[in-house]
């Protein structure tokens, strides 16, 4: 079996410091980089951490920056990486340890943008009545799996921590999309906020990065119009509310 | 050290967890809700979940049938007034769910749609494409933020329960992010913890899944029912064990062995691949077996063919079965056969719980894959276990609620505490030198695959039991080489794989002890099922020496025991 | 956590950054066009003692190197114009590239068009 050559940018949290680290590991065409990582956990260094947990790709545990792009360990091939495969924690946020960061900010911002329904009328006995068509129009936005590559690959997000980020504002527009929800008019003052859309610059690398075709520039370019929109619509009839 | 005091304690935090606390939350406000699981909620296993949930929703279905069809699938040994309980309360979750944003596709005329599925013998398994669990743990996981009296722990991991007098104290757990070792007071705990896939090696469970909700209530004393009955999904990707959803059969997909015959005729000529998961996983099994599977690198495997389906029905209805296709197993679906295996999928065992969630003792509930109440029998029908979740951790939220309205605090025993801190810091991480967990974890893994797997017999489980006890003794030696604090994975690896020895064992021993064929557990020896003999659930005691085992009998209301076909 | 120098990170960042930069020069210059306006409005005399900023031969050289940008702007904004507003033919998307190289095309016919109008 060939041996892949892997470059692991390690934290140690005892001493704060940085440094490489690198291994060679046994590689066949279908051995993805998080395989290569248990392999190097299991065999040649024990205090290796890092995430995983479903290895089909939907979890979101084992987002990483793989030879300078942020994405998903179980889903990448290594026979397909250009060696040394250079391995680093998620960009634009705290580290823990080695590949381990902290997540917590993303989780604040998703409590800020109300990601569930907001009904002000009464339920209906049954299902609520929807078609395929107004569903599927805002499916794919809906899929997003917490992987938070969209905020390394995010050099907004990188400049300023107060950004919303795109998964968040994402959520956010598929939350106003559905024909369900009732808070349209909360959601675009959550969208108006100035940590919100318009610090977006639309530079496009979310969704170059997203495994699961979120497509969240698209989105916060779609709430920038929505937003505008309504100003535009209060400041021309200002009753017809 | 910290002491928390929290009015329900939630351990895990997938479908089940999340709907329970959700349930306690909302039952009454004034309680205080923990959630503590070792991943944050959205890497829960629920999220692999992929083809559907089943419910009764049309009006050509009705409640008698989903029951006969769920105690069918089970072998008869489904309690059938869970059972009956279980399909009345589905619709209303699915429509819980769809009220709280859950994106399940729908028919022409707007309504939820559904989807055939295997063993259920009319359209009921309402879907979400085929990220059915992704949806519903999303949603669920989004609506519980909206609580403010439901708290997460995120990444802590619990390593017992504190139990006094048959009553629940309290539990322990560290916190991975920085190694501290803390305290939970609490009234009630419900045990979501999921199911155990990872003591096999060819599994669909995700690496987190090594039945920790299992070990600790074995430990504290519960007894786990059924444990022996372990559901191999029929279409797992060779190699990686990565799950094909059973909606790619429920759409129309064939089995083809290497003649490119459709062999599930011979075995199940009514539903074809449409049987139970039992059924299917073992006609493929002897099938290859015959020497009539296709070659490959990772051993012989069966065709699953989609290609008749067309792109329109697998891009909307199959988009994932395309994707893990493509990724994972390298082929390409509309052109290619997906090589596919049975592989370990599920537990139908779990904690011994009755139809309310209520454990044998006060305070302890559990629901989800972790519990088993039980409704799956020997067998679970697919698209059941995603209802299950919620359904019982529905009420499982309610009852622990309930309980802890009309109990109080009791005094945490010191004694447990400090000898439970002892055994993990001073009996594990400070041990120097030893042999790494993973040696252990892989000589379990390969005896679980060989001798506990799809056929059993006497003599396999005899081995296996000695082996599971040899590796407990080895187990003794096992030792940290990360003696850091801070997110040292290679500690969590060590307590899983301790809490995964005992699920093994009672895995091993229960099925040495039920010497017949039912569902799952399939004896070559006892080639027939015993009804006068075995119409009972086994549950599984720990103690000093080898476990103990009781039998306790089967509920039966309406449906009496008769021949299995499909 | 903070970085303010994210943009010079990578090659896509860096693109971005020219890109932003390009209106920024555009506008410059347009503040340099006026002030020669502004020259030729306040009479001859004026513009006889400011003529070395007619007869230059700089001001080609900066025409070319603020038409550069300027076409930098608009490509790459035809580019990102589909990517917010997908386009759809018979109810089927388009690809985002090709759509924005039909709005180019589109867009220079328009001006040679235009071109030929005023000559």
């Amino acid at each position: 079996m060939p041996e892949a050559k892997i470059v692991v940018k390690r934290f140690d949290p005892k001493t704060g410091k940085f440094y490489n680290k690198e291994y060679m590991v046994p590689y066949s065409k279908d051995t993805m980089v998080l395989d290569a990582l248990i392999y190097i956990k299991e065999n040649i260094d024990r205090d290796l951490s890092f995430r995983y947990s479903c290895r089909m790709a939907v979890c979101g545990s084992c987002g990483m920056v793989i030879n300078k792009r942020p994405a998903l360990a179980c889903e990448t091939p290594i026979a397909k990486l250009t060696q040394p495969v250079y391995i680093e924690p998620l960009y634009n946020f705290p580290i823990i340890k080695d590949l381990v960061v902290n997540i917590d900010d993303f989780l604040d911002k998703l409590m800020k943008i109300k990601p569930y329904i907001i009904k002000k009328t009464k339920e209906p006995e049954e299902e609520h009545i929807i078609f395929s068509e107004q569903q599927e129009i805002f499916r794919y936005a809906s899929v997003c799996i917490n992987c938070l590559l969209c905020y390394a690959a995010c050099p907004v997000y990188s400049s300023d921590e107060k950004y919303y980020g795109p998964a968040a504002l994402s959520l956010l527009y598929r939350y106003y999309m559905d024909p369900r929800d009732e808070g349209k008019e909360e959601r675009i003052e959550i969208a108006s906020n100035k940590d919100a859309i318009w610090k977006c610059t639309f530079v496009g690398e979310c969704s170059n990065v997203c495994p699961k075709g979120v497509d969240p520039a698209f989105n916060i370019q779609r709430l920038k119009i929505i937003v505008s929109t309504s100003i535009l619509k209060s400041l021309i009839l200002p009753k017809l509310k | 050290m910290d002491r928390f005091e929290y009015d329900i304690l939630i351990i895990g935090a997938g479908a089940a967890g999340l709907r329970a606390a959700i349930e306690a939350a909302s039952y009454n406000p004034k309680l205080r809700v923990a959630v503590i699981s070792k991943v944050y909620p959205m890497r829960s296993h629920t999220v692999s979940a992929e083809g559907g949930t089943a419910a009764v929703l049309k009006e050509y279905d009705n409640f008698d049938l989903h029951a006969w069809d769920t105690v069918k699938g089970s072998d008869f040994l489904a309690d059938q007034n869970a059972v009956e309980l279980f399909v009345k309360l589905c619709p209303k979750e699915i429509i819980q769910l769809e009220h709280w944003g859950c994106l399940w596709n729908r028919d022409k005329k707007g309504k939820i749609d559904v989807r055939a599925f295997g063993g259920m013998s009319v359209k009921r398994t309402v879907y979400a494409a085929d990220k059915t669990g992704f949806y519903i743990l999303h949603t669920l996981f989004q609506r519980s933020l909206l609580y403010e009296n439901i708290e997460r722990f995120d990444e802590w991991f619990v390593t017992s329960l504190i139990i006094e007098n048959n009553r629940f104290c309290g539990l322990t757990a560290i916190n991975i992010k920085d190694g501290s070792f803390h305290i939970f007071k609490g009234k009630s705990v419900i045990i979501a913890t999921g199911g155990a896939g990872q003591i096999y090696a060819f599994t669909t469970n995700a690496t987190i899944n090594t039945g920790d909700g299992y070990a600790i209530a074995y430990r504290a004393g519960i007894p786990l029912k059924d444990m022996e009955f372990v559901q191999f999904h029929p279409t797992g990707i060779p190699g990686k064990g990565l799950l094909i959803t059973e909606a790619a059969r429920g759409e129309g997909g064939y089995l083809l062995n290497n003649e490119y015959e459709r062999f599930m005729k011979r075995y199940a000529p009514e539903k074809m691949e449409l049987a139970a998961r039992d059924v299917v996983s073992r006609a493929m099994y002897f099938e290859i077996l015959k020497g009539k599977g296709f070659k490959g690198p990772y051993g012989d495997y069966i065709g699953l063919d989609i290609r008749h389906l067309g792109s329109k029905v697998i891009e909307e209805k199959l988009p994932t079965v395309k994707e893990m296709a493509e990724k994972f197993a390298g082929v390409d679906p509309l052109k290619e056969l997906i090589p596919v295996r049975p592989v370990v999928h599920y537990f139908m065992g779990g904690v011994h719980v009755n139809i309310n969630t209520e454990s044998p003792v006060a305070g302890v509930f559990s629901a989800g894959e972790a519990a088993c109440i039980s409704i799956n029998g020997a067998n679970r029908l697919g698209s059941n276990s995603l209802s299950e979740c919620l359904v019982f951790g529905a009420i499982a939220g309610r009852n622990a609620a309930i309980f802890a309205s009309e109990h109080d605090f009791c005094n945490l025993p010191q004694e447990s505490i400090i000898k439970e801190e002892k055994r993990i810091f001073e009996g594990i991480l400070k041990r120097e030198r030893g042999i790494p967990q993973a040696e252990i974890k892989y000589e379990l893994k390969r005896v679980m695959d060989e001798k506990v797997g799809i056929i059993r017999n006497e003599e396999g489980l005899l081995e296996a039991c000695s082996k599971i006890i040899k590796l407990k003794e080895k187990f003794k030696n096992v030792s940290v080489e990360d003696k850091s604090n801070i997110y040292n994975t290679d500690f969590i690896n060590v307590l899983e794989l301790d809490f995964m020895l005992d699920v093994a064992e009672a895995v091993a021993f229960s099925a040495l002890y039920r010497r017949e064929t039912r569902g799952a557990h399939y004896r070559n020896d006892y080639p027939n099922r015993n009804d006068e003999k075995y119409l009972a659930h086994t549950l599984i005691y720990k103690t000093n020496g080898e476990p103990r085992i009781e039998y306790l009998p089967v509920v039966i209301t309406r449906w009496k025991p008769v021949e299995r076909k499909y | 956590m903070k970085n303010r120098l994210t943009y010079f990170h990578n090659l896509k960042y860096r693109f971005l950054l020219i890109r932003e930069l390009s209106s920024f020069i555009i506008s410059i210059y347009f503040i340099y066009f006026l002030i020669k306006l502004y020259i030729i409005f306040m009479g001859k005399n004026y513009y006889n003692s400011y003529s070395f900023l007619f007869n230059s031969n700089l001001n080609l050289i900066i025409a070319i190197i603020v038409l550069i940008f300027a076409l930098i702007h608009s490509i790459t904004w035809y580019f990102l114009l589909p990517r917010i507003q997908p386009v759809k033919i018979l109810g089927r998307k388009i690809k985002n590239e090709i759509a924005a190289i039909f709005i180019i095309i589109l867009w220079m016919m328009i001006v040679v068009l235009a071109v030929m109008f005023v000559y």
